[in-house]
């Protein structure tokens, strides 16, 4: 059942959305100066590509997403994985929302009630739920677009400044650190799970996707650490949110006078991230428990609830750290994009 | 059906912008300049802000008057004080469009912290520029220059302008702080000066001046640096700066102007102690000269000119480094660039090594183009 997605739009949307979580830093994350994270970031996009292959030999040769095939194969199977997926892209969008909602607040928000961040997050998930991901990633392609130009700016405003006196010939400073680093990184890269799902929506060329949207977001977070390096130096480990820092010091006035449109672009980029999990969720409903409308309810069902995890971490950031510390290990992204897909490449051999 | 849900929802989205609390723009102070004196008690923070009370409706900016207030306010922290300052003046104090901000010489000291207030507020300016006073901060934002909207955007020129003839080392704020986060924790800020010159660009006839340079560490206002030291700061920190100079060539006085400047630097470790071989490499030419022909002298000009760079550049490095174990010249990135491990070697001790080390310095300046007359 092929659906009406290009590839191009979903690459992108799934490219800025991986974007946001590095414009977006948890509560607690510090960015510090040094090469270490030039390695860190090439060596976790090199795993996900290596963990994406066995997602993307069993999605090969099926028309659907991976439950789909799973469900082909085994019912009881595709419903128990299913469970479990929804539960991870739950985690994923509650840390989402917790993540948008501490840029906004310490930045142009903070002031305002929480009521008006809900509001408008809470408005894009009721779309992304009735819509669905073809509305979805044909907006994404505007935000993009939006978040490429104010890439683009900052990056020539700032050039000027980058000191490349303040990179050195070094791979790895902390050998300590550089594992949990990587797989922190490694296990960011939720999207690749997201493709299990709506990649079986691509009208065609899916095989593209996970490429072009690896390619973009490495190149575009290695640029960022390299303007972050080369702008802050020492700073950078005393910046909590450095994305928005560099686009502070951007010297164009038009950025000057609409103060905050930077954060309002990366807001949308987090939006963008909640709006493509929730079609994601009601592509596992569909494919794994049930048809129809009340895939649809439970995706709103299910939007509701993330904004309320999300609402309860910044609340109280100690029920978080569970899960954070199963996810940061990056083994439930392991196991749905390469686990998952060879049990459905063994049941699908074992029943033909 | 669709519109008559949409139409109603986008009436709803302009009829609710009213129902927040909001401020009109004569009750905010937007905050052009900032000075932060330290006093026994805490500090004294005086601002220089736009006066709305003259401009606006009918009344056009009168360009030929200062259309800025200066007002002072004191409290135990910055920010105490600058809601002490909004409490007397009636308005909220907006400081994100702040230019500049001047420290008195004795709030010179653990900057980082006092740069904070403007660093961690999400609208505070990463841009404006970063200054010191030899007195006082706000013996600085109380000199009316009687030319231009307001004052700060002179001192903005002042700044802006030595900078552009090799006089000084201006800072913004995102760059000070970085110097600061830097092992050391020293930068080397412009220092401005209240000089009673009769000046007719003031109502009360003196002016504010550039007298050098204030090396500033986490002990505060450390050692003062000449124009000249500043210049060689400025060769040695930014690649393609253009300075003046004069040198002494047969008795006669020469205005060299050298410009595109590139300095090379290469730390290594001889006998347990920090060097560093430095290069300056410079294109120059004669602004003006009493030599009979200076075509003829070229070769010497070029020669006397290498030497003052060098005087210059070894000046502010035995005044920072040497002295004050202070790096003001991000000598930590260059140790680094080059070489990792010389970098873990000294690291640790960092401010002890730079007061021993040696600087071997050598200038280059080239006079390739000699300008329309050679004589």
């Amino acid at each position: 059942m092929k659906g009406d997605m290009g590839y191009r739009e979903l690459a992108a949307a799934l490219a800025v959305s991986r974007i946001f979580a590095e414009t977006a830093p948890m509560p607690d994350a510090y960015r510090t100066y040094g090469m270490q994270r030039f390695t860190v970031i090439a060596v976790s996009f090199l795993l996900t590509a290596a963990v994406y292959l066995p997602l993307w030999l069993a999605m090969r040769k099926t028309e659907g997403g991976l439950f789909e095939r799973l469900a082909d194969g085994n019912k009881a199977v595709s419903g128990f994985a299913g469970a479990l997926f929804s539960l991870y892209l739950l985690s994923a969008a509650a840390e989402t929302g917790l993540r948008a909602h501490y840029y906004t607040s310490s930045t142009i928000f903070d002031s305002a009630p929480s009521v008006y961040f809900y509001v408008f997050v809470g408005a894009a998930l009721i779309f992304a739920a009735v819509k669905g991901e073809e509305a979805v990633t044909r907006t994404a392609v505007i935000i993009s677009g939006m978040f490429l130009l104010l890439l683009i700016i900052v990056t020539v405003s700032v050039l000027p400044e980058a000191d490349t006196d303040r990179l050195y010939p070094a791979f790895i400073d902390d050998g300590g650190s550089f594992l949990p680093e990587v797989l922190r990184e490694f296990a960011l890269n939720t999207e690749t799970a997201l493709f299990a799902v709506l990649g079986g929506k691509v009208r065609e060329k899916r095989g593209r996707v996970i490429p072009l949207y690896l390619g973009i977001s490495c190149a575009v977070m290695l640029l960022m650490t390299f303007l972050y390096n080369t702008v802050f130096g020492y700073m950078l480990s005393r910046l909590t949110l450095p994305f928005y820092s560099l686009s502070s010091a951007v010297d164009i006035k038009i950025m000057h006078r609409i103060n905050g449109i930077d954060v309002m672009i990366c807001e949308m980029a987090g939006m963008l991230r909640l709006a493509l999990i929730v079609p994601a969720f009601r592509g596992t409903v569909r494919a794994c428990f049930t048809r129809g409308k009340a895939a649809d309810i439970a995706a709103v069902v299910f939007a509701v609830c993330a904004l309320g995890l999300a609402e309860l971490f910044t609340v109280y950031p100690g029920f978080f750290e569970p899960m954070k510390r199963l996810t940061d290990s990056g083994l439930p992204l392991a196991a749905f994009t390469a686990v998952l897909p060879l049990a459905a490449l063994l049941i699908r051999r074992k029943k033909a | 059906m669709k519109k008559f849900v949409m139409i109603p929802l986008i009436a709803l989205i302009a009829a609710l912008s009213g129902c927040r609390s909001h401020a009109e723009l004569n009750e905010i102070a937007i905050v052009e300049a900032i000075g932060i004196d330290r006093t026994d008690d805490g500090y004294t923070v005086t601002l220089q802000y736009f006066n709305t009370d003259t401009s606006g409706g009918t009344t056009a900016i009168d360009s030929s008057q200062p259309n800025a207030v200066t007002v002072s306010g004191k409290g135990e922290t910055i920010e105490s004080a600058l809601e002490a300052l909004s409490y007397s003046c009636g308005k909220s104090i907006m400081p994100g469009s702040a230019g500049l901000i001047v420290f008195g010489r004795d709030a010179a000291r653990d900057l980082m912290d006092s740069l904070s207030f403007a660093m961690a507020h999400y609208s505070g300016n990463p841009r404006a520029y970063i200054a010191v006073s030899e007195t006082t901060a706000s013996d600085i934002l109380n000199v009316k220059f009687s030319e231009g909207n307001a004052s700060v955007e002179k001192l903005e020129s002042i700044l802006r302008n030595a900078e552009d003839i090799g006089l000084s080392c201006p800072q913004v704020l995102h760059q000070a702080a970085e110097m600061l986060c830097a092992p050391t924790g020293s930068t080397v800020l412009p220092l401005l000066a209240v000089s009673e010159n009769g000046s007719e660009l003031t109502e009360e006839g003196n002016t504010v001046q550039l007298t050098g340079g204030a090396v500033c560490t986490a002990d505060g206002y450390a050692a003062t640096l000449t124009p000249e030291d500043m210049s060689g700061l400025l060769m040695l920190t930014r690649d393609g700066c253009k300075c003046e100079m004069t040198v002494i060539c047969r008795g006669k006085t020469v205005r060299v102007m050298l410009y595109g400047t590139k300095a090379r630097i290469t730390p290594s470790l001889a006998g347990g102690k920090l060097n560093f071989d430095i290069t300056v490499s410079a294109d120059c030419k004669i602004v003006s000269s009493q030599l009979p022909d200076p075509y003829e002298e070229r070769n010497a000009v070029e020669r006397l000119a290498g030497d003052e760079v060098s005087r210059r550049v070894l000046s502010v490095l035995r005044k920072s480094a040497n002295s004050l174990g202070a790096d003001v010249a991000g000598l930590s990135y260059k140790i680094r660039s080059h070489s990792p491990a010389l970098w873990n070697a000294v690291s640790a001790d960092y401010r002890a090594c730079l007061t021993e080390a040696r600087f071997n310095i050598s200038a280059h300046p080239e006079m390739e183009r000699f300008g329309i007359m050679h004589g």
